[in-house]
């Protein structure tokens, strides 16, 4: 897959991960896992785009005596998603013209 | 592999990025590995799972541009961030006997206050939120950051954000830190039951009463305690040296390090565990009523005018050498090694074992 493209369906998979409640890294991954397979590192990297790009808040809390990070998405992460959602149906338009012109070559 | 293994692994293999980057690595692993674990995973099958060293390594070196190594900008932004630093002070009239202090990224030292007021002080805290206060005969002090990851690092800066508490001098029941990042300093004049203190990346030093329990733990950093007179102790690094002088321990000191040394001084207790894997364990007038254990894989164990009724010496390739107080029946072994041991045959056991390294016992002025 193109590198950016897949780079940003990653982004919006956490950015969905983190959407309902604030939630810790382990289980982002383990809710991500029916759908999409990520190892830890390239997990970090997402998390630390997307609060550089403050899409994503990360505050340390203590769990069973020990730190643990805690990540909540913010206003401009939201409006990624709603953005991701209506690029999709242009992708999905396109996708329709792109397999129609296959199914007419067969 | 242990997590202990894992993240030394993963440090060395980092070892040409910039340290605050690594530190953030290193507490995301661990984290994910703690959470697999209690989850109900054993350790070894936590750290499987999240992956092998070489690889992750090898991701993390591909993904980081080269130009972070030597990144002027952010250190500008760096140096920008505690242009607007800020110091509070917090008056404390509350009573309480045990102390709690939570924090991600600062220096934390506990004093003995000098005019028997109880006050806190937060130095160049800015990008941080901090709470005090006093529940259920607790202190509770938190911090916690408001900034970008990256601004509160301060290894490259004389300016780090700092925790002075300053308490009234008496006995307290408990004192509690908990930081990810900074150095942790109790400072001698104060007694406390028990003592707990758990750093990830950062020193640890200890000169306060612990007469029930003294607990320290931290993962990248030395470790140094004195002039304690405690039931039990027990102090745990994984990179850094752990040094302790003038103990009186009437229980069992235990001692695990990973990558650096172990320096006992002038200390007396019950029995003393300890277990190094590549530094040198040096004793120096240790005294245990019933048991010295040390082991270690790569260092040398060195041992000056100490006695035990049992000594249990361990090297893999490193040397053993003791001078011992009272006689002992000596049983040494080594593979490759030389053995130089005395011939008695009274007094309490010696056992040595060495593999590639010599061993040379003797008993002082006898």
């Amino acid at each position: 897959m193109d590198i950016q493209l897949k780079r940003g369906l990653l982004d919006v998979c956490v950015l969905a991960a983190i959407k309902d409640e604030e939630t810790y890294g382990y289980k982002i991954i383990k809710d991500m896992k029916p759908y999409i397979e990520m190892s830890e590192s390239t997990l970090y990297t997402i998390l630390k785009r997307l609060e550089a790009a403050q899409m994503v808040n990360i505050r340390s809390a203590e769990h069973n005596g020990r730190l643990r990070k805690y990540y909540s998405i913010t206003e401009t992460g939201l409006k990624r998603i709603d953005e991701f959602r209506d690029d999709w149906k242009e992708i999905m338009t396109i996708y329709r013209f792109v397999s129609r012109e296959d199914q007419d070559n067969e | 592999m242990s997590k202990t293994d894992f993240l030394i692994k993963l440090r060395e293999m980092l070892s040409g990025l910039p340290q605050e980057e690594v530190a953030d690595r290193l507490m995301f692993y661990g984290e994910m590995i703690d959470d697999r674990i209690e989850e109900g995973l054993a350790e070894e099958d936590a750290v499987a799972e999240v992956g092998s060293v070489d690889e992750i390594a090898a991701q993390i070196l591909e993904e980081v541009p080269v130009s972070k190594t030597v990144n002027v900008d952010e250190k500008e932004k760096r140096e920008n961030s505690y242009s607007d630093l800020k110091n509070e002070t917090i008056d404390i009239i509350e009573d309480f006997r045990n102390i709690e202090i939570r924090s991600d990224t600062a220096d934390v030292a506990v004093h003995c206050s000098d005019d028997n007021n109880c006050k806190v002080t937060f130095s160049n805290c800015s990008k941080q939120k901090h709470s005090v206060e006093v529940q259920d005969n607790t202190l509770y002090i938190k911090t916690t950051n408001t900034g970008k990851w990256y601004e509160h690092i301060a290894f490259f800066s004389v300016r780090a954000p700092k925790i002075d508490l300053f308490l009234p001098r008496s006995d307290y029941s408990s004192l509690l830190i908990n930081t990810n990042v900074g150095d942790v300093d109790v400072k001698e004049g104060i007694s406390f039951a028990n003592i707990n203190v758990s750093v990830v990346t950062g020193d640890v030093s200890c000169c306060a009463c612990a007469s029930g329990s003294l607990n320290v733990k931290s993962t990248t950093g030395d470790i140094s305690v004195k002039d304690i007179s405690s039931e039990e102790i027990g102090l745990q690094t994984s990179t850094g040296d752990i040094s302790a002088c003038s103990i009186n321990c009437t229980g069992n000191i235990n001692i695990d390090v990973f990558t650096g040394d172990t320096g006992i001084e002038k200390t007396a207790c019950k029995c003393v565990t300890i277990n190094g894997a590549t530094g040198d364990i040096i004793l120096t007038d240790v005294r245990a009523e019933e048991k010295i254990t040390a082991k270690s894989s790569f260092g040398d164990l060195r041992l000056r005018k100490c006695d035990a009724a049992e000594l249990i010496l361990n090297s893999g390739v490193g040397d053993i050498s003791a001078s011992l107080l009272t006689e002992k029946r000596v049983i040494a072994k080594s593979s490759l090694g030389d053995v130089r041991v005395p011939n008695s045959v009274s007094g309490g056991i010696c056992n040595a074992t060495a593999n590639t390294g010599d061993i040379k016992i003797s008993i002082e002025n006898i």
